[in-house]
């Protein structure tokens, strides 16, 4: 199977401007590509073109310049046949009032022409009784009509889930809920492109992240090599520290903000900012100290998120 | 499948309601004229010179033609046909609805044929609500007999027509705008200024040379019910229908639809 094939979404030099002259870049020469069976998580904050891309890919917004496929079709040519093989859930999802939750996803269902073949095990996952569909989609609070969102966009067990902020509105239990129904769908081989901007939800459930600002793609990695990337934070409690350990501690390339305090338990506390690389370095040297307790915590998607956005505003 | 049928019961379900209590206050609206007719055709007048049907009740077919072109009627009809167009598309988008029914595999020329031809029923059903009406109060009133029932299904499809034209218009300003407010601005504007200038060319001589321009001076429903109507008047109502359904199915398909604000 070639390249081409195997990628659910791709997009060459994707560029969309709006405004007069095209003043307003929303998406500037985007190349992203997204293989089968991925769990995709899209990170941006507001405004930074995370809407526009999903809406370009739908069809929605036509390319200024560029391409785009999505399960090896045209965003342009085959926006209709697209629209046949995926699911969405867009934010701020808006259904009809007049209409029973039932009644609602029957409408879209038949609009989609696809058999419902997950309705009962999504709906059963997210808690979504027989009887709560029977009433009418007015009487939902914003949670219920967000999981109403959620079932209709993956009852028809689409070949792509595309899915806006899905956790909006959504109580702990029921994103963890949603975070197993979506594993489970990318491990039967379904891919899931997952905007959000809630940076700890696309961690635990993403296999990869893409990261956008003012348009443009600033990172696009696994979530692993994003946060092997970031530093850990190091806090080592020892019994002394001479001061010469010290000045080679402070010396090994990658370590930073190095700080000791005597502590309350007895001893020395030694806390530092160290690069991934170099904690193998920074282990060996504190083992050489009495250690009495050790603390080194991983970097977060958050921190790495947060750093390619300090990068950019300073 | 130039139609989505999921989606034209869908459009008629959402304007049921509407539907069945407009078509209802329009058959009752339409059998007073009848009952008018009997109760004061002794007292009536004909004025020389007038349009046809404005001033003129001394027939039957020219009373239920005032009926026709009442402002209460155009409200009713312009409510039952161009209403519920104006709103399907601009309106859909504004609530923030339209975002899931792109994202089903209908194209944009689908969505915009769908609304167009849920309008045009509209249009049809109301314009059958007008005869029907018209036929229950000739009963009721006792003058069945002076009904001419043979130019009664010409009535109901030129009104079908007049009333698509519109309903047309309006699906086409729907496709065009995000939100409701302009596209209703647009038809209703349309609407009237025709109403407009051909009321005010009956009655005031400066005015009456510009009446062709309006569309509402080429429906005679006078001459509907006698027979002879100017059958140009179709041509001028479907070409002018074509023109704005031309400018929806090539507009909606090329617009951006960005997120909503």
């Amino acid at each position: 199977m070639s390249k081409t094939s195997s990628a659910a979404i791709e997009t060459r030099k994707l560029t969309k401007r709006y405004g007069r002259r095209g003043a307003i870049r929303a998406l500037e020469s985007l190349d992203l590509r997204i293989e089968g069976g991925e769990l995709f998580g899209f990170l941006g904050p507001n405004g930074a073109g995370k809407s526009t891309m999903i809406r370009t890919l739908l069809g929605f917004l036509h390319p200024t310049s560029g391409s785009a496929s999505v399960l090896g079709l045209d965003v342009v040519r085959d926006s209709v046949k697209i629209r046949r093989r995926i699911g969405y859930l867009p934010s701020g999802f808006a259904v009809y009032d007049y209409m029973s939750g039932r009644e609602y996803l029957d409408h879209m269902r038949s609009l989609g022409g696809r058999p419902a073949l997950l309705r009962r095990r999504v709906a059963d996952a997210l808690e979504l009784s027989e009887a709560v569909l029977r009433r009418p989609v007015r009487d939902y609070s914003r949670g219920m009509r967000q999981k109403i969102g959620i079932l209709q966009a993956m009852e028809c067990d689409p070949e792509l889930l595309i899915l806006d902020e899905p956790s909006e509105g959504l109580d702990p239990l029921m994103q963890r809920s949603l975070h197993e129904l979506l594993l489970e769908r990318s491990a039967a081989g379904r891919t899931i492109f997952f905007s959000s901007h809630l940076i700890s939800e696309v961690e635990r459930i993403c296999n990869r992240v893409a990261i956008v600002r003012s348009g443009h793609l600033v990172a696009l990695e696994t979530i692993e090599s994003l946060v092997r990337l970031r530093r850990r934070r190091v806090e080592a409690l020892v019994r002394d520290i001479p001061e010469k350990r010290m000045e080679r501690i402070a010396a090994i390339k990658g370590v930073s903000d190095l700080v000791t305090s005597k502590d309350a338990r007895g001893g020395h506390l030694l806390t530092c900012q160290v690069e991934s690389a170099a904690v193998p370095e920074l282990i060996d040297r504190l083992r050489k100290l009495e250690i009495l307790d050790l603390l080194v915590e991983a970097g977060t998607l958050e921190e790495a998120f947060m750093s390619y956005y300090g990068e950019a505003t300073a | 499948m130039p139609f989505n049928f999921t989606l034209l019961t869908r459009l008629i379900r959402g304007h049921r309601v509407r539907l069945i209590l407009g078509l209802a206050v329009v058959v009752i609206w339409s059998l007073l004229f009848p009952v008018i007719y009997e109760a004061f055709k002794g007292q009536a007048v004909n004025v020389p010179g007038k349009p046809s049907g404005l001033t003129n009740f001394s027939t039957l077919a020219s009373t239920v033609a005032i009926g026709f072109i009442h402002p209460i009627s155009i409200a009713l009809f312009g409510m039952l046909s161009a209403g519920l167009a104006v709103g399907a598309i601009s309106g859909e988008r504004q609530r923030g609805t339209l975002e899931l029914l792109l994202a089903k595999p209908i194209g944009r020329r689908t969505i915009f044929l769908t609304v167009l031809l849920e309008g045009w029923i509209g249009s049809a059903l109301v314009s059958a609500a007008y005869v029907l009406g018209t036929i229950a109060g000739a009963q009721i009133a006792g003058v069945s007999s002076e009904l001419p029932v043979e130019y009664l299904p010409a009535l109901w499809a030129f009104s079908t027509l007049f009333w698509g034209l519109f309903t047309t218009i309006a699906a086409a300003a729907s496709s065009s705008f995000d939100r409701t407010a302009p596209a209703m601005a647009i038809t209703v504007s349309f609407i009237m200024a025709n109403y407009i200038v051909e009321v005010i060319g009956s009655f005031w001589d400066v005015a009456e040379p510009y009446q062709y321009l309006s569309l509402f001076h080429h429906i005679v429903p006078a001459d509907l019910l006698t027979g002879t109507n100017d059958l140009s008047a179709a041509a001028i109502f479907g070409a002018i229908a074509v023109a704005a359904a031309l400018w929806g199915l090539i507009v909606f398909p090329r617009r951006d639809l960005a997120a909503p604000n």
